[in-house]
């Protein structure tokens, strides 16, 4: 028997039954598909959404694409000036940063506990983090402040008991509030609260910032040096080439990617990856019941048909192929119905109201490769689970189908 | 046992607008095998548990090319039994089967179905046509499945909806068709692939006495006309004015005087 011929009738068989079939079925059939395939975007679409958010928030508030360290065994980066210059002037490099971590304590009324707080330049820190931008109170600082510090919301407190880390903040405290700040020295100094940011992400809304102005005039000895140089990529190279860029200018300095520097997200990450693969192969596993079941009543319902058609001569492969066909017909039906749905529908009501996690809001991370992969997978799952008892129809000997009424 | 002479009568029910179309039908060839299908001693017992019933014992016959023969004998006594070892549509236990000279008891299911589809016609009792495929679609679905090169499907579909007098309905779906227009949309699909031999298992059971008469004029016709083999079964006594031979049956045996 030709191919060709073999698929132009079951073609031609599944065809008619599509358009003049039961109606009901084909809708709900494809209805139900449409929500599987939607089923496998989300959950995946929201998990990638949040992994992106995760990196994005981790590269915008606490390490940047690069991130430049002293190397093992001292303690700061010297001739920083120079070397930030270099550094901008490297291929694939959008901005460089350097910062100097100045201080260890901050303390307001009998409030106090241990966070990081970084002497910047808050022109170039502005250019390679958003922090800056994330304001929840107040303004940011000005280069020539000498006087006032930048404190991260989970800091702050600001008399919000919802705040992760509210117990072990300093409460109440407000813009334009009197801190006392331990530097690394043991002197302490009482800065006033320029502004408090809100990046939405624990680990960076525990952070505190002077200037570099003020730094320098407090701890001379770290003029023109850095505890960490920043460097965000344009993002035309990949990271490991702007490091191989970056390598040649300094020796005495290690390099570190966002993904090397936050090891526990990425247990989360891994995590996440895994509950998706998880929730997928049920989602599969549904699709295939689904469709066996689909088949397995048309099929029982149509026992006599199929034998009548076998008997006057239509091969048994061109009956399994009909059901095939149907099947696949469904699932593209249900993959596009459903790719439509999510892009207009799921994507932007989710881009509107952000799922909240402890990292910050995140929207569905939608990938067109994820989509083609989860659309394909959807309809080879079909077109076998619509094999199996199109198979076992036809193992049926034709009087047994014929009367079997 | 041979009743009826078919060629002397007038025939009605399928007319005029045939003959154009037998004319088109028609395909003139090499004489063929004139023993279009032998049989020797087949029998066929169907298990009940562990009761053995008899659908047909150990029956030898032969059937030539442009008979008509009709199958008789009581409800019960093998009648389509025969018939289905026949048409390839079931097994036989013992005995071989000739069609065309070549035997085709020990063949597999997919050149039986093959066989099936390019050599005999089969109508079922209750017509038996898939309910998704207007009249026109359901005669020329065997036509495409053999797909015979140069043979455009359609148009002879078009053309045997004509023979059998129902080129206006050609469009319609089963369910909109009346019994007897059913039963000859489902000979005209027996006939899409030029058969030698046309089945046809109580082809006018379900229908009125009208739409009977019409069908099996329709078959009459089609065996005078394109010199095709009709084999049929029937319970009707009044059936044998039909067929060129007649046997009976009894108890699953050719009764005597066969």
């Amino acid at each position: 028997m030709a191919p060709g011929r073999l698929l132009r009738v079951s073609g031609f068989l599944a065809g008619r039954s599509l358009i003049r079939g039961n109606r009901g079925v084909t809708a709900m059939t494809i209805a139900v598909l449409v929500l599987i395939y939607i089923d496998l975007l989300f959950v995946p679409s929201l998990i990638q959404g949040a992994v992106d958010k995760i990196n994005r928030q981790v590269t915008d508030t606490l390490t940047s694409s690069v991130q430049i360290m002293p190397a093992r065994g001292t303690h700061d980066i010297g001739n920083v000036s120079t070397y930030l210059s270099q550094i901008r002037a490297t291929r694939g490099v959008a901005a460089a940063t350097a910062t100097y971590r100045v201080g260890s304590e901050i303390s307001h009324a009998d409030e106090s506990n241990v966070w990081t707080v970084d002497a910047i330049d808050p022109s170039s820190y502005a250019q390679v983090f958003r922090t800056p931008f994330n304001l929840a109170e107040g303004s940011y600082l000005a280069p020539t402040d000498t006087t006032s510090i930048f404190l991260g919301i989970q800091i702050a407190g600001m008399g919000n008991r919802s705040l992760r880390s509210y117990a072990t903040s300093l409460k109440t405290v407000h813009t334009g509030d009197q801190v006392t700040v331990t530097l690394i020295n043991g002197q302490t100094e009482t800065q006033q609260v320029m502004g408090i940011f809100n990046d939405q992400f624990l680990l960076a809304d525990q952070k505190a910032y002077v200037t570099q102005q003020w730094a320098s005039q407090v701890l001379p000895a770290m003029r023109d040096r850095a505890t960490t140089v920043f460097v965000k990529s344009d993002g035309t190279v990949p990271v490991d080439r702007l490091i191989s860029e970056l390598e040649p200018l300094r020796g005495d300095v290690s390099y570190h990617t966002s993904a090397e520097l936050v090891g526990p997200i990425n247990d989360e990450v891994e995590t996440f990856n895994l509950i998706n693969n998880i929730l997928r192969a049920i989602t599969l596993f549904v699709a295939l019941i689904t469709v066996f079941i689909v088949t397995y009543v048309d099929l029982v319902n149509r026992r006599r048909q199929i034998g009548i058609e076998r008997a006057i001569g239509i091969s048994s492969t061109a009956v399994i192929l009909s059901y095939v066909y149907k099947a696949v017909v469904y699932a593209f039906v249900g993959v596009g119905l459903g790719a439509v749905l999510f892009l207009t529908v799921a994507g932007p009501f989710v881009e509107r109201h952000p799922f909240a996690f402890p990292f910050g809001p995140a929207a569905l991370g939608i990938r067109a490769s994820e989509m083609w992969l989860d659309a394909w997978i959807l309809v080879v799952v079909a077109a076998a689970s619509a094999c199996i008892p199109a198979w076992r129809s036809v193992r049926i000997r034709i009087l047994d189908a014929i009367w079997s009424t | 046992m041979t009743s009826g002479q078919p060629a002397d009568r007038e025939i009605s029910g399928v007319n005029a607008p045939g003959a154009a179309a037998v004319a088109k039908l028609a395909t003139p060839g090499l004489p063929p095998a004139r023993k279009t299908i032998e049989v020797e001693g087949v029998s066929r017992i169907y298990h009940l548990g562990r009761v053995e019933v008899p659908g047909v014992v150990d029956v030898t016959l032969s059937i030539e090319r442009g008979e008509m023969v009709c199958i008789m004998g009581k409800s019960g006594s093998g009648k389509s039994t025969l018939l289905r070892q026949l048409s390839l549509i079931d097994r036989p236990d013992r005995g071989r089967i000739f069609i065309d000279d070549q035997e085709v008891t020990r063949l597999g299911e997919g050149p039986r179905s093959q066989l099936r589809l390019a050599k005999l016609g089969y109508v079922f009792q209750e017509y038996a046509l898939v309910p998704e495929l207007t009249a026109h679609e359901n005669v020329y679905l065997p036509g495409m499945m053999l797909g015979r090169h140069n043979v455009d499907y359609r148009r002879r579909a078009t053309e045997i909806l004509e023979l059998v007098g129902l080129t206006e309905r050609k469009r319609h779906r089963p369910r909109e068709l009346s019994g007897g227009e059913q039963q000859r949309v489902a000979i005209a699909r027996a006939l899409i692939n030029e058969p030698s031999v046309i089945f046809a298992d109580e082809p006018t059971a379900n229908l009125d006495s009208m739409s009977g008469r019409t069908v099996m004029e329709t078959l009459m016709d089609l065996n005078r006309r394109l010199d095709v083999t009709v084999v049929f079964v029937s319970h009707d006594a009044d059936d044998d004015r039909y067929a060129t031979r007649v046997l009976f049956l009894r108890d699953g045996r050719l009764a005597e005087g066969f």
